[in-house]
């Protein structure tokens, strides 16, 4: 069945105009990835809502390719201008910026689109050869476990995302009360609706989407000073070196590949985790790092390498539990709820073929695109960096709007997107995880619909969360998942 | 005129200071987590039940937080420390300083005021009319020549023009007015 399905996948990829949107959607991605403060989250934010006049496969490969692109893509402005254009290439900045100023900004950027190339194939060999026993651990959760993995991801993300651990819980909680409103999934009764009609379908996750990312993120951007060109940029080194330094490294290079992409596929880790701790660990085990912070090749292959691998790597939570493992998987995720498909274990059963093909789609899109486009546009990477930021805010702003509208016309979806957004801009403000928030709308109706049905198969006794290995299992990883970070701390005073 | 808006603005900003803490943003889920408590009381136990946990929970982390700096020692940390699980606290302070931006707040406040205002416009007079006098009013705050401006007015109306065009959606009205329910009109 799996062959078959793999079979069907790339068939799937391969047919026009889906290779067409994988390829733009690389392009698209590099260039909204290196504009700073914009990122793959902002870029597939906008694009997502636009999507609803292509066709499902279409529509959650391109937005899988802008992902694979933008993570590549924001390697640029960090290397180029000290500013990271995505959380996940923070720490290319750390040795990527003090090559570009030693006049080897070029070898810079070819190491980042080799690294990254080598980092996302790796993460997608993983993924196929972890498939089968994915799937199989998959379709053995019954409701309970469904229910009781729903929390876990919440647990986790509040855990892992960094902040106050009670104020990632609050987040997570007022996520799942959001998905309380309208049409109650387990019995015939509207719920919150203030008898409005256009509440009876619930608020839509889009539009929180939307409003998180695109409006939240443009209120905090609107007051950065001085757009983003603060001073003309030369590029200078060499392409061949570059690439070449990173096949000397091949140890660190696959390694941090793969760090990413397992640090990728734990929920609300995220790409950002993942280079920082590729580039802990390359400093910790390499030799000779005294030049690791001042323009060091081997700290930019680290981070590069692992921010790609996890983009693979967050996908196998998403796909299998419907669970982000990163604000642009919650995105992708968004999508396919939109287009109709539900994300769970039918991803791995009825819908395995799309899984196969989205796992292809980031193969071409780190074999091929990546490494094509990427090196084609090193010399010219210092363009896209000087877009002015004040000229992204309307663009991004209309976008956004007109976006949430077409998707079901209704009035209530535009009036959402501006108070999450209001909401998530004090939250990002004041530490509060916006990607526990989003977490907790997307896994409202899977927990509440598991919850129902696992008291209906218990006749109203709880201890069906405790019934087998399996759910204690879970219950055991959420309550250790709480106390590690009151844990982790202490032990570490003790060193 | 953009010196004596932006005063204004700062000074209603510096008398609203106090009000701009995690401890605000708690407060506003604990009315929100109230609110849900009490309402699903009225629903039956099947869709009751589920938003009434929830709220619960909620609203004990919202106390915890409001309260946490008044809480002992071992459980204040728990409620305000970043527990920094894999060690990388270091490295993501080190670049927090290095991208540390200038930072406005009162452009920060506008960019908010005009988003509302375009929200309101564009349920009031719709999105064909409601963009392209956005996009003006953000440019002009912002200090973008009119060079700039008229070819982003005219983009993003074109692209809401397009889009509604291809779905068939009516942008050139006002959504109040194209809705069956109108919020009290």
């Amino acid at each position: 069945m799996s062959v078959e399905a793999l079979v069907e996948g790339l068939g799937l990829l391969f047919s026009w105009p889906v290779l067409l949107y994988a390829i733009l959607g690389v392009l698209v991605g590099i260039v909204i990835g290196a504009i700073p403060g914009i990122g793959p989250s902002i870029g597939m934010t906008v694009i997502l809502p636009l999507t609803v006049v292509l066709d499902p496969t279409s529509a959650i490969i391109l937005l899988a390719c802008v992902y694979m692109g933008g993570m590549y893509g924001g390697s640029i402005s960090a290397i180029v201008l000290n500013v990271p254009g995505t959380a996940g290439s923070a720490a290319s900045t750390f040795d990527g910026y003090p090559m570009s100023r030693q006049g080897l900004a070029i070898n810079a950027l070819a190491i980042s689109a080799t690294a990254s190339a080598i980092g996302g194939v790796v993460a997608v060999v993983l993924l196929f050869l972890s498939a089968p026993f994915v799937i199989e651990i998959v379709l053995s959760f019954q409701s309970p476990h469904l229910f009781l993995v729903a929390f876990l991801g919440l647990a986790m993300i509040t855990v892992v995302a960094s902040g106050s651990i009670v104020k990632g819980l609050v987040a997570g909680m007022v996520g799942l009360l959001y998905s309380t409103v309208g049409m109650a999934p387990t019995a015939a009764q509207t719920r919150f609706t203030f008898d409005m009609m256009e509440l009876y379908d619930g608020l839509h996750l889009i539009a929180a989407i939307l409003g998180l990312f695109a409006i939240a993120e443009m209120i905090k951007l609107g007051g950065e000073k001085g757009g983003i060109a603060r001073s003309s940029v030369e590029l200078e080194g060499s392409i061949s070196n570059g690439v070449r330094s990173v096949f000397s490294h091949p140890v660190t290079t696959l390694k941090s590949g793969v760090i990413g992409t397992v640090i990728g596929s734990l929920p609300g880790a995220g790409s950002s985790m993942a280079n920082f701790i590729s580039y802990s660990e390359a400093m910790r085990s390499l030799k000779d790092t005294d030049r690791f912070g001042s323009g060091d090749e081997r700290g930019v292959i680290a981070s590069e390498a692992s921010n790609n691998g996890a983009v693979g790597g967050s996908l196998v939570p998403t796909l299998s539990f419907g669970i982000p493992g990163s604000a642009s998987a919650a995105i992708l995720l968004g999508a396919l709820i939109m287009h109709g498909i539900n994300p769970g274990p039918s991803m791995y059963g009825t819908n395995l073929s799309m899984t196969f093909a989205i796992y292809a789609a980031l193969a071409l899109s780190a074999l091929v695109i990546i490494p094509i486009v990427g090196l084609m546009f090193v010399t010219r990477a210092g363009y896209v960096t000087k877009v002015n930021t004040d000229v992204i805010v309307p663009v991004v702003v209309v976008l956004s709007m007109i976006g949430v509208y077409t998707i079901r016309v209704n009035w209530i979806d535009v009036v959402t997107v501006l108070v999450v957004g209001l909401i998530g801009f004090f939250m990002i403000k004041h530490g509060y995880s916006i990607i526990a928030l989003l977490l907790g709308i997307i896994l409202g109706d899977i927990a509440e619909e598991n919850l129902f049905r696992s008291l209906q198969l218990s006749d109203g006794s709880w201890w069906i969360f405790l019934d087998g290995p399996l759910a204690i299992a879970l219950v055991a990883t959420t309550v250790a998942m709480l106390i590690l970070p009151v844990v982790v701390p202490w032990l570490r005073s003790f060193r | 005129m953009d010196d004596l808006i932006e005063d204004r603005i700062r000074n209603a900003l510096d008398r609203l200071r106090v009000l701009d803490s995690d401890k605000t943003v708690a407060a506003f889920f604990l009315a929100v987590a109230g609110y849900v408590f009490y309402e699903s009381g009225s629903y039956s136990d099947v869709a009751g039940q589920f938003p009434r946990i929830i709220a619960g929970v909620t609203m004990v982390g919202c106390v915890l937080i409001i309260v946490g700096e008044y809480l002992p020692r071992p459980l204040r940390s728990v409620v305000t420390d970043d527990g920094d699980v894999f060690g990388t606290a270091d490295l993501e302070a080190e670049h927090d300083e290095s991208d540390e931006k200038p930072y406005d707040p009162v452009d920060s406040t506008v960019t908010a005021l005009t988003i509302v205002g375009y929200v309101v416009l564009i349920l009031f007079v719709g999105f064909l009319v409601a963009t392209p006098l956005f996009v003006v009013a953000y440019g002009l705050w912002k200090g973008l020549s009119w060079k700039t401006i008229a070819p982003l007015a005219v983009g993003t109306t074109g692209a809401v023009f397009l889009l509604g065009d291809t779905l068939n959606i009516a942008v050139e009205y006002a959504i109040m007015a194209v809705g069956h329910v109108v919020i009290g009109l």
